[in-house]
């Protein structure tokens, strides 16, 4: 499982900062996280990934993907980015860990207020800083 | 020299970037289309001349691998240069995608260099800009 955690690591580190211009620091956990994307995996293992963002995290990396103003920022701008995050930290993930195997991913699942997350399997998760406040991202991995 | 390219993705944000990067490229365009899934895109097809494709492959209602399927199946199709632009980047599903026709492939994250020198490759440019001095070939990866 520590190698599942650097690959995972590097995989958001490498989107957060190619894509979204966003660098992330470790950090405590957000009290509350105001949306989430969910994006499932099938392969020679089953899994999970969830990223959670506070509101403000969100509306930045909406904000420096595609060059909006903060007023611009709409709410389906937010889902489609968050989802979009979700499906590239996913892939990328899974890429890292082992591009030899074939794993298919589902399309991500927006929703806003999720509530704690009940993981099962094998869990590994983080916990970032950002600029604009604070994110998280749980995998979990069936056995 | 101006082009018609089409970039089919279900996510609005990242049509969004690969528009910007294309305008900056220093491609001519003369119409950039849009397209969520693979159906849609098939649509697009048979209304427009379309110079090129830059494909996502996890997409709703007809994923791009199953679209790159079609246009093989399709002789007014078979030969527009197809660049995967995906975070589903495991060896069989490339493998799959340059068996169908595909031309190059660019992972998600990407680079926007990564993607102005795969478009000019599939369109016929040099590495200068300059067009027709060289075979529609961008050095993509070998399977």
């Amino acid at each position: 499982m520590e190698n599942v955690k650097e690959i995972l690591a590097e995989s958001i580190f490498e989107v957060f900062e190619r894509m979204f211009f966003i660098f992330l620091e470790p950090g405590a956990a957000a009290p509350v996280h105001d949306c989430e994307a969910a994006i499932r995996f099938d392969g020679p293992r089953r899994g999970a990934m969830r990223l959670r963002f506070t509101r403000p995290v969100a509306r930045l990396m909406v904000r420096n993907m595609l060059g909006l103003d903060n007023g611009a920022v709409t709410e389906p701008h937010v889902a489609d980015c968050v989802r979009e995050a979700a499906n590239m930290v996913c892939g990328n993930f899974l890429v890292h860990w082992d591009a030899s195997k074939t794993f298919t991913m589902s399309l991500p699942e927006y929703s806003v207020r999720p509530g704690p997350p009940v993981p099962s399997g094998e869990v590994v998760s983080f916990d970032f800083d950002c600029e604009a406040g604070k994110m998280g991202v749980v995998l979990e991995l069936q056995a | 020299m101006s082009f018609n390219l089409l970039i089919v993705d279900d996510s609005s944000s990242m049509r969004s970037v690969v528009k910007k990067i294309v305008g900056l490229s220093g491609v001519g365009v003369n119409r950039l289309l849009e397209a969520e899934n693979g159906r849609r895109a098939l649509e697009v097809m048979g209304e427009n001349w379309v110079d090129a494709v830059i494909l996502d492959i996890n997409m709703p209602e007809m994923n791009g691998l199953e679209l790159l399927r079609k246009m093989s199946e399709d002789d007014l199709l078979k030969n527009i240069p197809v660049v995967m632009m995906t975070t589903e980047a495991s060896e069989s599903h490339m493998k799959t995608a340059f068996e169908l026709g595909a031309r190059g492939f660019i992972r998600k994250p990407f680079l926007p260099e990564e993607v102005r020198k795969m478009l000019l490759g599939v369109l016929g440019f040099d590495e200068k800009g300059d067009y027709g001095e060289r075979e529609r070939d961008p050095g993509g990866v070998d399977f």
